[in-house]
């Protein structure tokens, strides 16, 4: 009899001529929480996939509780005891919280009709383990990113799993939610139920993982216990991950630059729903953070200095004249472009190519032909990629060509051309690898060097500290506290400002309670 | 108070809510131009002018709520009308070979929404094409039945529709019933599956739902609902014509579309649909009653649809 609950032996899976993974091995005995680390396309979620059923592996073996099993859907591995949370939601956006708990495995009752009563009572109970705020009846895609990941994860335990895949659960949640998700996760590992956590936050794996398995290239690189938190080699986990290269993820960059005067000054801005009596003031090359918890109205904030939402109150200038913004194309205009922080829906036009993505804003701007110069075009665009390192063999390739860590190179590098004096990131590295993360704020740091200002907002406090040169906290639509990064700030002290004082979380939750009856 | 706000933000989100406010108010411009509107005659005349329409635009609603559309209703409606007037016996009635007929026609209207069903759900063929395309393989079939408009249902058959108590007649309280049904549908799994996979297909396929065969059952359910308003429309021209259904293709669209039916899938009501078609043929009486001049007639119909489809994009926007 075996000890492990899942067993992947040499598991090969090719897509078309693609390989996603070549000779994948993942062992996970009972009862543990195992973390499973790699870069973008590593294969990490393919892997997940086909323990789900969701597609065949090409060649190798899987066994589940010592038997040798091939799932040919998701049912059938949830009924076998395997539950997984998707990256991209299982979640139908039209039904409520409640249709969607148990959409597919809803109890029925006299004549074969649903028993919704009893389907509302299983909801309430699985809700209440991770979110016992959360008003059921609202529709999913009214709800926020944050509660839609945990009603995905409760979904996943209405199907009572023995072994529960967890693809990047974190990425949308804030640090109080990640930690009821982290007991929750302890809790089902005293009940002998094994986890999987996969997450691009190193400390989150540090925290909560009994080991890792790290994927490289679609192999398994490594395997690294955790259990004896002193004893752990935790550049070892860097270097199975990125290979040979050396990686400064948890270094500060370099702050020499010099700053210039104030490019940017918001007084009192408010856009009356969201943000309230806002102030702050930018400086020319100057790197200024956003954080607080989820929701204090940091994405707002970005989405009002771009042009999305009104002003309402206060006044913005730029250079010391008022900038009026009716149209996001306002803000371009002004040089103030908003970098989106998901870059499929958001940021770049996927099926066009890279020479049309790296080229539209500078049409956009006045001034430019009617018919638009090809030649001088391709020019800018093959400067732009060389600067970039861009790794693609032709500039006409559509955006999807290139690998996650390029193409987001691509949707910051392609205000480049229109030399913007303030650029505005909303969590731009939000569910990227680490070695893209280094990249992408590698190059954010450049542009910074040439005299742009940069405002950023992340949700992750590392990515902050890792590369501002002040944070300003936010907390319920108001600017409340500003710090100078330094080497004495880290993680728990920038939290506890975000926290503004003892005891706030159950006030934050209490108002959030309050929200909804309303 | 608090009861009353709620009670006030769940009407508001009841899909139902605007075509109903829409509807009462084209009622009111109709009751003011035509005082008489509320006589139970000219009340059931009314209705029976309206019931084709209501039902079918019921049954393409259910087809668009799975997320798909149905541009064949139209010649369906044609081709079950044909085989009803060709085939009954009228003098003399043969009751027997007439009810069989009536089954004949109902099988033929499920045989439609499930060869649509297989094209769109099983081969992937997109609604809007694929349901174009079968929809001449309707119009086919009814000129073969029926090369030039004639046949006949028997007189029974009308005047079993025309029956009435008070100001309710048959087809009334049969749209009634219909529409019931549509909620014991929903008491079931298909019922909620069928908004689930207009919803977001690939998130409920990923929760174990055939997709397929539910999208199939959507265009099955709504093809009855097609065949009870082709009844309703036979019983009042009492003959068979191949082009008789061709206004009903878009026409039921656009009435599930001013009754709430998002074009997408996923949301909406069958009963908004069916007010959305009361709505759209009240359009006619008050254009009518209004006096506007017959060359005018169409270009103002044309506007007061615009407005109220815009009004429910609209709605839509700001409140939901």
């Amino acid at each position: 009899m075996s000890d492990y609950i899942i067993e992947a032996r040499n598991i090969r899976k090719l897509f078309g001529g693609v390989v996603a993974l070549n000779g994948a091995e993942f062992l996970c005995p009972g009862g543990k929480i195992v973390g499973l680390l790699g870069e973008n396309g590593s294969g990490k979620t393919t892997l997940s996939n086909i323990i789900m059923g969701n597609y065949p592996a090409t060649d190798g073996e899987l066994l589940f509780k010592g038997q040798k099993v091939r799932f040919s859907s998701p049912k059938e591995a949830e009924n076998a005891g395997i539950a997984m949370v998707h990256q991209n939601f299982s979640l139908v956006p039209d039904l409520t919280v409640w249709e969607n708990l148990l959409l597919g495995n809803e109890p029925r009752g006299s004549l074969g009709m649903l028993d919704n009563k009893q389907i509302r009572v299983l909801a309430r109970q699985y809700l209440d383990r991770l979110c016992p705020w959360l008003d059921m009846n609202r529709e999913i895609r009214k709800l926020l990113a944050s509660e839609q990941q945990l009603v995905e994860i409760s979904k996943a335990l209405t199907r009572n799993p023995e072994f529960l895949i967890l693809d990047e659960p974190t990425a949308a949640l804030e640090r109080e939610e990640v930690e009821i998700l982290f007991k929750l996760m302890k809790d089902l590992k005293k009940q002998g139920i094994s986890v999987v956590f996969i997450s691009h936050r190193m400390h989150e794996v540090e925290e909560i993982c009994d080991y890792v398995v790290v994927l490289r290239n679609g192999k398994t690189a490594g395997t690294v216990d955790l259990t004896d938190p002193d004893n752990v080699d935790y550049d070892e986990i860097v270097r199975l991950i990125t290979g040979q290269r050396a990686v400064e993820a948890h270094k500060r960059l370099a702050t020499d630059r010099e700053l210039g005067d104030v490019i940017l000054q918001a007084e009192s801005i408010g856009d009356g729903e969201n943000i309230k009596d806002v102030s702050f003031q930018i400086r020319k090359g100057e790197i200024v953070g956003l954080a607080g918890l989820q929701g204090q109205g940091q994405e707002e904030l970005m989405l009002t200095l771009a042009g999305y939402n009104y002003i309402r109150q206060g006044r913005l200038n730029i250079f010391e004249k008022e900038l009026r913004l009716k149209h996001p194309k306002n803000a371009i205009a002004a040089g103030m472009p908003l970098v989106p922080g998901n870059r499929q829906t958001q940021g770049l036009f996927m099926g066009l190519s890279v020479m049309h993505n790296t080229t539209f804003p500078k049409n956009l701007t006045k001034g430019q032909p009617w018919i638009l110069p090809q030649k001088k075009q391709a020019a800018i665009a093959s400067k732009l990629a060389r600067d970039l390192t861009l790794k693609t063999d032709s500039l006409s390739n559509p955006v999807t060509a290139l690998s996650g860590g390029n193409a987001q190179k691509v949707v910051v590098a392609k205000w480049l051309p229109i030399d913007p004096k303030v650029l505005l990131l909303s969590d731009p590295a939000k569910g990227i690898d680490v070695q893209s993360k280094a990249d992408l704020y590698k190059l954010v740091g450049e542009i910074a060097m040439k005299g742009t200002s940069i405002f950023l907002y992340a949700s992750d406090m590392n990515e902050l500290l890792h590369i501002c040169d002040r944070i300003l906290i936010m907390y319920e639509g108001r600017i409340v506290d500003e710090v100078i990064n330094s080497e004495q700030l880290d993680e728990e002290i920038l939290m506890s400002k975000c926290m503004q004082h003892e005891g706030i979380s159950q006030e934050y939750k209490a108002t959030a309670e309050h929200g909804e009856q309303a | 108070m608090n009861k009353l706000r709620t009670a006030r933000a769940s009407a508001l989100k009841n899909p139902v809510f605007l075509p109903a406010i829409l509807l009462l108010s084209l009622v009111i411009i109709n009751w003011i131009l035509q005082p008489n509107l509320f006589r139970p005659a000219v009340f059931r005349i009314n209705i029976l002018t309206f019931s084709p329409l209501i039902l079918v635009a019921a049954g393409q609603a259910i087809i668009m709520i799975s997320g798909n559309l149905d541009l064949s209703v139209g010649y369906g409606v044609s081709l079950i009308n044909c085989i009803l007037a060709s085939y009954m016996v009228v003098d003399p009635p043969d009751p027997l070979r007439n009810s069989l007929v009536l089954v004949l026609a109902l099988a033929a209207a499920i045989a439609m929404g499930i060869a649509n069903g297989v094209l769109v759900g099983y081969l992937k063929v997109p609604s809007f094409i694929g349901t174009f395309a079968s929809s001449f393989v309707w119009l086919g079939i009814a000129i073969m039945v029926r090369p030039v408009p004639g046949g006949a249902v028997p007189r029974n058959f009308t005047t079993l529709f025309k029956a009435h108590l008070g100001p309710f007649n048959v087809i009334f309280l049969s749209i009634i019933v219909a529409l019931i049904a549509w909620y014991v549908i929903r008491r079931y799994r298909v019922g909620r599956y069928i908004y689930a996979t207009g919803s977001n297909m690939e998130a409920a396929y990923r929760n174990g739902i055939n997709v397929k065969g539910i999208t199939l059952m959507a265009f099955a359910i709504g093809w009855v609902f097609v065949y009870l308003g082709t009844l309703a429309l036979t019983a009042q021209t009492r003959a068979g014509d191949a082009r008789l259904g061709e206004p009903f293709a878009l026409n039921s669209i656009a009435a599930a579309v001013i009754g709430g039916i998002v074009m997408g899938g996923g949301r909406g009501n069958p009963v908004g649909a069916a007010l959305g078609a009361i709505s759209l043929s009240i359009i006619l009486n008050i254009i009518y009653f209004a006096g506007i001049p017959t060359s005018w007639q169409v270009f103002v119909r044309g506007v007061i649809i615009i407005l109220a489809i815009g009004a429910t994009v609209f709605y839509k926007r700001k409140y939901d």
